[in-house]
């Protein structure tokens, strides 16, 4: 826990501090941007905004998909690793380290033009979403199995001598701490995810960095255009990060 | 519900300790009822808290039989055992409160979830239950927001809430200072009066001289010495149990 001082003069050490940085960040950008000697096109972009809008339509479902699917996936990664059998937890390791060692745009221009031509699958949105999951699960089953291995054994102990179900004890007991514990860690691989399906458009998916670089490419506007885009990303992650903040408050011990 | 049986026969458990195979107990064998309080006392590591978990399904021996109720526990059968254990209450060393939900929460929990009761029944049950081991003014607390001796009274309300054929206590005290130890040992006598027996591992010799009225010695694995609590305490037969008593009694 922070521990926040309100006596006068640490308020007004704060206000100091706050505004002298948020000046120095102004200044410094608008030094930069007079340093193009360019002059701001604005409306130009403002024409584009319907292929705006479509790009970040189309983030908002692939990141929503590939959220829900590598959920799904990574739960049932965490159970191969955590299985009896040793097989799956020998397969689902290697998974784990294929993915976590190879860079995101790697796998998805191997599974595009690779392993999804190979199945037929033409529909790139469909593989983006895909190739997004399985990305995602891997890192995610590694924070669910952290979170569940720090549920001290005698809590399962506990629900096991209760008369528990595996189910019931998973549901009850073990998920809900491991949310509350894993949120932060939950979020910023959520946030991650967001981010990191940017990087779709390089097989021709027409998310919201593909639009912005659509529209770089016919108005020559690099600032104007890129512009709203880190604006447009920071409306999908920031109410996320609010979200999971006040989560923890609510859930807090 | 009355007097409980239970027989061990040429119980055979080890473990992998250290990379190496220790054996715990090597043919062990007794048979004891007992209807309030049953004592398992012995040295730290004698294998008490293991055989109590044994009882209680927590572990599966290696070899041997243990006959509850004319009833041998078939370690192998999950499905049995999950049957079984919620036909027990069962209170560890550490509190083992979920520590997500509130006190009247985890009493409720098991009424709940295990037996079915509907919500309202569950809680007004878990109510009397805390009302009964005066612990209910603490119902909306969190665990960690109780202290040792409160904490350990929820888990034994906990417990007993689902009306279970015999309660299982695994030194109860062990984690408790002074104060909230007689707390809690002044509770267990006091439930002797209730119908359910109680089998609780203890080093609380003046306790267990007190309260119980079965004693069984466990030494190295085996039972060196069981009987009635008043000849075990006044009349120890065993060379190794007078030394042991007239250790603990010495202060």
């Amino acid at each position: 826990m922070i521990r926040t001082n309100n006596s006068p003069s640490i308020l007004s050490l704060n206000i100091f501090i706050f505004t002298g940085l948020s000046l120095l960040s102004f200044s410094f950008f608008f030094f930069v941007a007079g340093s193009t000697h360019t002059a701001f096109q604005w409306e130009t972009i403002w024409h584009y905004r319907r292929v705006f809008w479509q790009g970040w339509v189309e983030t908002i479902l692939i990141a929503t998909a590939a959220l829900f699917f590598s959920i799904l996936l990574g739960s049932l990664i965490v159970m191969a690793r955590r299985s009896v059998f040793w097989c799956l937890r020998i397969l689902s390791l290697t998974f784990i380290e294929l993915i976590r060692g190879t860079p995101l745009l790697t796998q998805i221009l191997f599974f595009f033009y690779v392993i999804a031509h190979g199945i037929g699958l033409e529909n790139r949105l469909i593989a983006g979403i895909a190739i997004l999951s399985l990305f995602s699960s891997a890192y995610l089953s590694e924070i669910i199995r952290g979170g569940i291995e720090m549920i001290p054994l005698a809590q399962w102990e506990s629900a096991k001598i209760l008369g528990l179900t595996r189910f019931q004890t998973y549901r009850y007991v073990v998920l809900p701490q491991v949310l509350r514990h894993l949120s932060p860690a939950l979020t910023g691989q959520f946030a991650s995810l967001i981010k990191d399906s940017s990087l779709l458009s390089i097989i021709g998916i027409k998310e919201f960095t593909m639009a912005a670089q659509q529209v770089n490419a016919t108005t020559y506007c690099t600032l104007e255009s890129y512009f709203p885009l880190a604006c447009g990303y920071l409306l999908l992650t920031l109410p996320l990060s609010i979200g999971s903040r006040r989560l923890e408050k609510k859930w807090a011990l | 519900m009355g007097a409980m049986k239970i027989s061990v026969s040429h119980l055979k458990k080890s473990f992998l300790a250290d990379h190496r195979q220790t054996e715990l107990f090597n043919d062990l064998s007794f048979s004891v009822e007992f209807a309030h309080v049953l004592a398992l006392i012995g040295r730290s590591g004698s294998g008490k808290t293991t055989l109590l978990r044994l009882l209680a399904g927590l572990e599966c021996p290696d070899e041997g039989e243990v006959i509850i109720d004319e009833e041998p526990l078939q370690f192998h059968s999950t499905k049995w055992l999950q049957h079984y254990q919620k036909k027990l209450g069962f209170v560890f060393q550490q509190q083992n409160l979920f520590p997500h939900y509130t006190a009247l929460e985890n009493v409720t929990l098991p009424l709940t979830l295990v037996h079915h009761e509907k919500l309202s029944t569950a809680q007004e049950k878990a109510a009397a239950m805390m009302e009964r081991l005066k612990i209910f003014q603490h119902a909306v607390k969190k665990p960690h927001q109780l202290s040792g001796g409160e904490a350990q009274r929820v888990a034994i309300a906990r417990a007993l809430v689902t009306e279970p054929r015999f309660l299982l206590l695994d030194e109860p005290t062990a984690s408790l200072d002074v104060e909230m130890k007689v707390e809690i040992l002044d509770l267990i006598a006091e439930l002797k009066m209730m119908e359910t027996p109680i089998l609780l591992v203890t080093h609380e010799m003046g306790f267990a001289k007190k309260a119980a009225d079965q004693i069984l010695f466990l030494e190295q694995g085996s039972i060196l010495e069981q009987g009635e609590a008043s000849s075990f305490f006044n009349d120890p037969q065993h060379p190794r149990v007078k030394k042991f008593l007239s250790t603990v009694f010495a202060y």
